[in-house]
Protein backbone atom coordinates (compact mmCIF):
# COMPACT_ATOMS: atom_id res chain seq x y z
CA UNK A 1 0.00 0.00 0.00
CA UNK A 2 3.11 2.47 1.25
CA UNK A 3 4.87 1.46 -2.00
CA UNK A 4 1.76 2.13 -4.61
CA UNK A 5 0.86 5.39 -3.06
CA UNK A 6 4.82 6.97 -3.30
CA UNK A 7 4.85 5.39 -6.99
CA UNK A 8 1.41 7.56 -7.35
CA UNK A 9 2.39 11.04 -4.70
CA UNK A 10 6.00 11.23 -6.54
CA UNK A 11 5.94 12.01 -10.25
CA UNK A 12 2.55 14.34 -9.24
CA UNK A 13 4.35 16.35 -7.04
CA UNK A 14 7.79 16.44 -7.62
CA UNK A 15 7.63 19.24 -10.57
CA UNK A 16 7.06 18.40 -14.62
CA UNK A 17 3.68 17.92 -14.85
CA UNK A 18 0.47 19.16 -13.72
CA UNK A 19 -0.96 17.99 -10.08
CA UNK A 20 -4.30 19.43 -10.63
CA UNK A 21 -4.37 18.58 -14.29
CA UNK A 22 -5.72 22.18 -15.01
CA UNK A 23 -4.75 24.86 -17.59
CA UNK A 24 -3.23 27.50 -15.72
CA UNK A 25 -5.81 29.93 -16.53
CA UNK A 26 -8.67 28.14 -14.58
CA UNK A 27 -6.24 27.49 -11.68
CA UNK A 28 -5.37 31.29 -11.92
CA UNK A 29 -9.33 32.04 -11.69
CA UNK A 30 -9.97 29.19 -9.24
CA UNK A 31 -7.30 31.22 -6.89
CA UNK A 32 -9.08 34.66 -7.93
CA UNK A 33 -12.89 33.05 -6.88
CA UNK A 34 -11.31 32.05 -4.17
CA UNK A 35 -9.92 35.31 -2.53
CA UNK A 36 -13.10 36.92 -3.81
CA UNK A 37 -14.79 35.09 -2.18
CA UNK A 38 -13.29 36.31 0.88
CA UNK A 39 -14.60 40.03 0.11
CA UNK A 40 -18.00 38.49 -0.13
CA UNK A 41 -17.61 36.78 3.23
CA UNK A 42 -16.14 39.65 5.17
CA UNK A 43 -19.49 41.82 3.64
CA UNK A 44 -21.92 39.15 4.58
CA UNK A 45 -20.05 38.60 8.18
CA UNK A 46 -20.55 42.00 9.35
CA UNK A 47 -23.71 42.40 7.83
CA UNK A 48 -25.38 39.51 10.08
CA UNK A 49 -22.82 41.16 12.71
CA UNK A 50 -24.67 44.61 12.24
CA UNK A 51 -28.13 42.65 11.77
CA UNK A 52 -27.86 40.61 15.20
CA UNK A 53 -26.05 43.65 17.15
CA UNK A 54 -29.28 45.97 15.84
CA UNK A 55 -32.40 45.99 18.86
CA UNK A 56 -34.76 46.08 16.10
CA UNK A 57 -34.36 45.56 11.77
CA UNK A 58 -36.77 47.53 9.67
CA UNK A 59 -39.11 45.34 7.63
CA UNK A 60 -37.20 44.36 4.72
CA UNK A 61 -40.12 42.67 3.44
CA UNK A 62 -42.34 45.14 3.31
CA UNK A 63 -39.89 47.46 1.89
CA UNK A 64 -38.24 45.54 -0.88
CA UNK A 65 -40.38 43.17 -3.39
CA UNK A 66 -39.40 39.82 -3.03
CA UNK A 67 -41.12 38.61 -5.97
CA UNK A 68 -39.30 41.23 -8.08
CA UNK A 69 -35.92 40.09 -6.66
CA UNK A 70 -36.88 36.31 -7.08
CA UNK A 71 -37.05 37.27 -10.83
CA UNK A 72 -34.06 38.74 -10.91
CA UNK A 73 -33.11 35.36 -8.92
CA UNK A 74 -34.48 33.14 -11.87
CA UNK A 75 -32.65 35.51 -14.10
CA UNK A 76 -29.56 34.86 -13.03
CA UNK A 77 -29.79 31.30 -12.54
CA UNK A 78 -31.05 30.90 -15.79
CA UNK A 79 -28.01 32.82 -17.14
CA UNK A 80 -25.96 30.30 -15.39
CA UNK A 81 -27.24 27.90 -16.87
CA UNK A 82 -27.03 29.05 -20.44
CA UNK A 83 -23.09 30.00 -19.05
CA UNK A 84 -22.56 25.96 -18.33
CA UNK A 85 -24.49 24.80 -22.01
CA UNK A 86 -22.01 27.53 -23.55
CA UNK A 87 -19.10 26.20 -22.29
CA UNK A 88 -20.13 22.32 -23.09
CA UNK A 89 -21.04 23.91 -27.05
CA UNK A 90 -17.13 25.12 -26.96
CA UNK A 91 -15.76 22.25 -25.76
CA UNK A 92 -17.52 20.15 -28.60
CA UNK A 93 -16.03 22.95 -31.33
CA UNK A 94 -19.92 24.01 -31.92
CA UNK A 95 -19.35 27.42 -33.07
CA UNK A 96 -23.11 28.33 -33.39
CA UNK A 97 -24.32 26.77 -29.96
CA UNK A 98 -21.31 28.74 -28.36
CA UNK A 99 -22.67 31.91 -29.85
CA UNK A 100 -26.15 31.63 -29.36
CA UNK A 101 -25.77 30.45 -25.23
CA UNK A 102 -23.10 33.30 -25.23
CA UNK A 103 -25.34 36.06 -26.37
CA UNK A 104 -27.98 34.73 -24.06
CA UNK A 105 -25.94 34.45 -20.93
CA UNK A 106 -24.76 38.30 -21.82
CA UNK A 107 -28.90 39.04 -22.09
CA UNK A 108 -29.45 37.49 -18.75
CA UNK A 109 -26.90 39.33 -16.96
CA UNK A 110 -27.88 43.29 -18.75
CA UNK A 111 -31.48 42.28 -18.04
CA UNK A 112 -30.56 41.84 -14.13
CA UNK A 113 -28.86 44.84 -14.33
CA UNK A 114 -31.46 46.34 -16.03
CA UNK A 115 -33.88 45.06 -12.60
CA UNK A 116 -31.29 45.91 -10.02
CA UNK A 117 -31.31 49.47 -11.37
CA UNK A 118 -34.72 49.57 -11.03
CA UNK A 119 -35.10 48.14 -7.44
CA UNK A 120 -32.38 50.91 -6.47
CA UNK A 121 -34.04 53.58 -8.60
CA UNK A 122 -37.35 52.62 -6.05
CA UNK A 123 -35.05 52.24 -3.09
CA UNK A 124 -33.61 55.88 -3.23
CA UNK A 125 -37.09 57.70 -4.27
CA UNK A 126 -38.53 55.91 -0.95
CA UNK A 127 -35.35 57.67 1.19
CA UNK A 128 -33.14 55.47 1.14
CA UNK A 129 -29.41 56.38 1.07
CA UNK A 130 -26.30 54.90 2.05
CA UNK A 131 -25.78 56.65 5.26
CA UNK A 132 -29.14 57.73 6.10
CA UNK A 133 -32.54 56.02 5.71
CA UNK A 134 -36.11 56.49 6.39
CA UNK A 135 -36.72 53.39 8.73
CA UNK A 136 -34.10 54.38 11.33
CA UNK A 137 -31.58 51.55 11.33
CA UNK A 138 -28.70 52.88 9.12
CA UNK A 139 -26.97 49.68 8.80
CA UNK A 140 -30.21 48.20 6.82
CA UNK A 141 -29.50 51.15 3.66
CA UNK A 142 -25.55 51.02 4.16
CA UNK A 143 -25.27 46.76 3.61
CA UNK A 144 -27.96 46.93 1.03
CA UNK A 145 -26.01 49.56 -1.43
CA UNK A 146 -22.72 48.54 -0.28
CA UNK A 147 -23.49 44.08 -0.75
CA UNK A 148 -25.79 44.61 -3.88
CA UNK A 149 -23.04 47.37 -5.44
CA UNK A 150 -20.63 45.16 -5.26
CA UNK A 151 -22.39 42.24 -6.76
CA UNK A 152 -23.53 44.74 -9.32
CA UNK A 153 -20.49 45.78 -10.15
CA UNK A 154 -18.88 42.15 -10.41
CA UNK A 155 -21.92 41.13 -12.82
CA UNK A 156 -21.22 44.64 -15.34
CA UNK A 157 -17.86 43.19 -15.23
CA UNK A 158 -18.74 39.75 -16.34
CA UNK A 159 -21.32 41.03 -18.50
CA UNK A 160 -18.24 42.84 -20.00
CA UNK A 161 -15.73 40.03 -19.77
CA UNK A 162 -18.35 37.93 -21.45
CA UNK A 163 -18.14 40.15 -24.73
CA UNK A 164 -14.81 40.39 -25.19
CA UNK A 165 -14.59 36.32 -25.13
CA UNK A 166 -17.65 36.48 -27.29
CA UNK A 167 -15.53 38.35 -29.86
CA UNK A 168 -12.54 36.47 -29.49
CA UNK A 169 -14.63 33.13 -29.68
CA UNK A 170 -16.58 33.78 -32.57
CA UNK A 171 -12.86 35.27 -34.24
CA UNK A 172 -11.37 31.92 -33.68
CA UNK A 173 -14.18 29.45 -34.50
CA UNK A 174 -13.95 31.89 -37.69
CA UNK A 175 -10.26 30.39 -38.18
CA UNK A 176 -10.49 27.40 -37.96
CA UNK A 177 -10.18 25.70 -41.54
CA UNK A 178 -10.14 22.11 -42.61
CA UNK A 179 -6.69 22.91 -44.74
CA UNK A 180 -4.75 23.41 -41.45
CA UNK A 181 -2.91 20.91 -39.68
CA UNK A 182 -4.01 19.31 -37.21
CA UNK A 183 -2.36 20.30 -34.28
CA UNK A 184 -2.58 23.76 -35.03
CA UNK A 185 -6.40 23.49 -35.68
CA UNK A 186 -6.88 21.22 -31.99
CA UNK A 187 -4.69 24.21 -30.03
CA UNK A 188 -7.00 26.73 -31.73
CA UNK A 189 -9.76 25.01 -30.69
CA UNK A 190 -8.75 23.99 -27.07
CA UNK A 191 -7.73 28.17 -26.32
CA UNK A 192 -10.99 28.90 -27.16
CA UNK A 193 -12.89 26.37 -25.42
CA UNK A 194 -11.10 27.14 -22.27
CA UNK A 195 -11.28 30.93 -22.60
CA UNK A 196 -15.15 30.10 -22.58
CA UNK A 197 -14.82 28.16 -19.76
CA UNK A 198 -12.54 30.36 -17.30
CA UNK A 199 -14.97 32.78 -18.22
CA UNK A 200 -17.68 30.59 -17.30
CA UNK A 201 -16.13 30.13 -13.73
CA UNK A 202 -16.39 33.84 -12.99
CA UNK A 203 -19.96 33.96 -14.52
CA UNK A 204 -20.81 31.04 -12.38
CA UNK A 205 -19.41 32.46 -9.15
CA UNK A 206 -21.35 35.54 -9.13
CA UNK A 207 -24.33 33.76 -9.60
CA UNK A 208 -23.05 31.99 -6.29
CA UNK A 209 -22.44 35.05 -4.21
CA UNK A 210 -25.88 35.75 -5.24
CA UNK A 211 -27.38 32.92 -3.60
CA UNK A 212 -26.16 34.22 0.24
CA UNK A 213 -27.15 37.81 -0.98
CA UNK A 214 -30.75 36.86 -1.78
CA UNK A 215 -31.02 34.64 1.05
CA UNK A 216 -29.12 36.86 3.92
CA UNK A 217 -30.28 40.32 2.89
CA UNK A 218 -33.58 39.16 1.34
CA UNK A 219 -35.47 36.30 2.25
CA UNK A 220 -34.45 36.18 6.02
CA UNK B 1 -17.88 9.91 -16.19
CA UNK B 2 -17.25 12.06 -19.16
CA UNK B 3 -21.11 10.56 -20.05
CA UNK B 4 -22.50 12.77 -17.24
CA UNK B 5 -21.50 15.86 -18.75
CA UNK B 6 -23.51 17.95 -21.03
CA UNK B 7 -26.34 19.47 -22.01
CA UNK B 8 -28.80 16.90 -19.78
CA UNK B 9 -26.81 17.63 -16.47
CA UNK B 10 -27.08 21.53 -17.01
CA UNK B 11 -31.08 21.36 -17.87
CA UNK B 12 -31.59 19.28 -14.70
CA UNK B 13 -28.98 21.65 -12.34
CA UNK B 14 -31.33 24.56 -13.60
CA UNK B 15 -34.41 23.01 -12.69
CA UNK B 16 -33.39 21.70 -9.15
CA UNK B 17 -31.90 25.31 -8.73
CA UNK B 18 -35.59 27.04 -9.36
CA UNK B 19 -37.08 24.36 -6.86
CA UNK B 20 -34.72 24.80 -4.30
CA UNK B 21 -35.21 29.00 -4.97
CA UNK B 22 -39.25 28.77 -4.56
CA UNK B 23 -38.94 26.45 -1.59
CA UNK B 24 -36.62 29.41 0.38
CA UNK B 25 -39.09 31.74 -0.38
CA UNK B 26 -41.71 29.06 0.62
CA UNK B 27 -40.02 28.41 3.95
CA UNK B 28 -40.65 31.99 5.53
CA UNK B 29 -43.96 31.58 5.34
CA UNK B 30 -44.53 28.68 7.90
CA UNK B 31 -45.78 28.88 11.13
CA UNK B 32 -42.67 28.19 13.37
CA UNK B 33 -40.36 29.57 14.93
CA UNK B 34 -37.75 32.00 13.24
CA UNK B 35 -34.78 30.55 14.28
CA UNK B 36 -35.58 27.31 12.19
CA UNK B 37 -36.56 28.49 9.08
CA UNK B 38 -33.39 31.01 9.49
CA UNK B 39 -31.62 27.44 9.64
CA UNK B 40 -33.82 26.00 6.81
CA UNK B 41 -33.01 28.88 4.64
CA UNK B 42 -29.13 29.03 5.18
CA UNK B 43 -29.19 25.45 5.04
CA UNK B 44 -31.22 25.55 1.18
CA UNK B 45 -29.07 28.44 0.41
CA UNK B 46 -25.87 25.83 0.90
CA UNK B 47 -27.72 23.30 -1.36
CA UNK B 48 -27.85 25.47 -4.08
CA UNK B 49 -23.97 26.60 -3.61
CA UNK B 50 -22.96 23.50 -3.62
CA UNK B 51 -25.05 22.60 -7.04
CA UNK B 52 -24.00 25.28 -8.46
CA UNK B 53 -20.18 24.74 -7.68
CA UNK B 54 -20.40 21.17 -8.71
CA UNK B 55 -22.16 21.05 -11.73
CA UNK B 56 -21.83 24.60 -13.50
CA UNK B 57 -18.48 24.87 -12.32
CA UNK B 58 -17.54 21.22 -12.77
CA UNK B 59 -15.64 20.79 -9.61
CA UNK B 60 -17.14 17.19 -9.22
CA UNK B 61 -15.32 16.57 -12.87
CA UNK B 62 -11.63 17.81 -11.80
CA UNK B 63 -9.13 16.15 -10.01
CA UNK B 64 -9.74 15.81 -5.94
CA UNK B 65 -6.53 17.72 -5.00
CA UNK B 66 -8.14 20.88 -6.93
CA UNK B 67 -11.07 20.49 -4.52
CA UNK B 68 -9.39 19.56 -1.46
CA UNK B 69 -7.23 23.03 -1.73
CA UNK B 70 -10.64 25.36 -2.65
CA UNK B 71 -12.07 23.81 0.81
CA UNK B 72 -9.78 25.66 2.69
CA UNK B 73 -10.49 29.15 2.28
CA UNK B 74 -13.94 27.77 2.58
CA UNK B 75 -13.35 26.54 5.91
CA UNK B 76 -11.81 29.54 7.04
CA UNK B 77 -14.76 31.81 6.20
CA UNK B 78 -16.42 29.06 8.42
CA UNK B 79 -14.15 30.14 11.08
CA UNK B 80 -14.63 33.91 10.12
CA UNK B 81 -18.27 33.83 10.39
CA UNK B 82 -18.20 31.47 13.75
CA UNK B 83 -15.99 33.96 15.82
CA UNK B 84 -17.26 36.85 14.00
CA UNK B 85 -20.79 36.51 14.74
CA UNK B 86 -21.19 35.55 18.68
CA UNK B 87 -19.82 39.18 19.52
CA UNK B 88 -22.44 40.47 18.24
CA UNK B 89 -24.71 38.97 20.71
CA UNK B 90 -22.31 40.64 23.10
CA UNK B 91 -23.00 44.08 22.68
Amino acid sequence: MQATETAIVRPEWGGGVSPFDVNWGKFMMWTFLASDAFTFGAFLASYVFARLAAPAWPPHHAILNLNFVGAMTFLLITSSATMAAAVHAAKEADARRTTRYLVLTILGGLTFLGMQAYEWTHFIEEGARPWANPWGVVAFSAFFFLITGFHGAHVTSGVVYLLVVLRRTVRDFARVDPQQPEEQRRHLLETAAARVENAGLYWHFVDLVWVFVFALMYVI
Amino acid sequence: MERAVGYGLYWRTWVWLLIVTALEVGVIYLPVARGYIILAVVFLALVKASLIVSNFMHLRFERRALAYVLAAPVAFLAAMFLFFWPDALRL
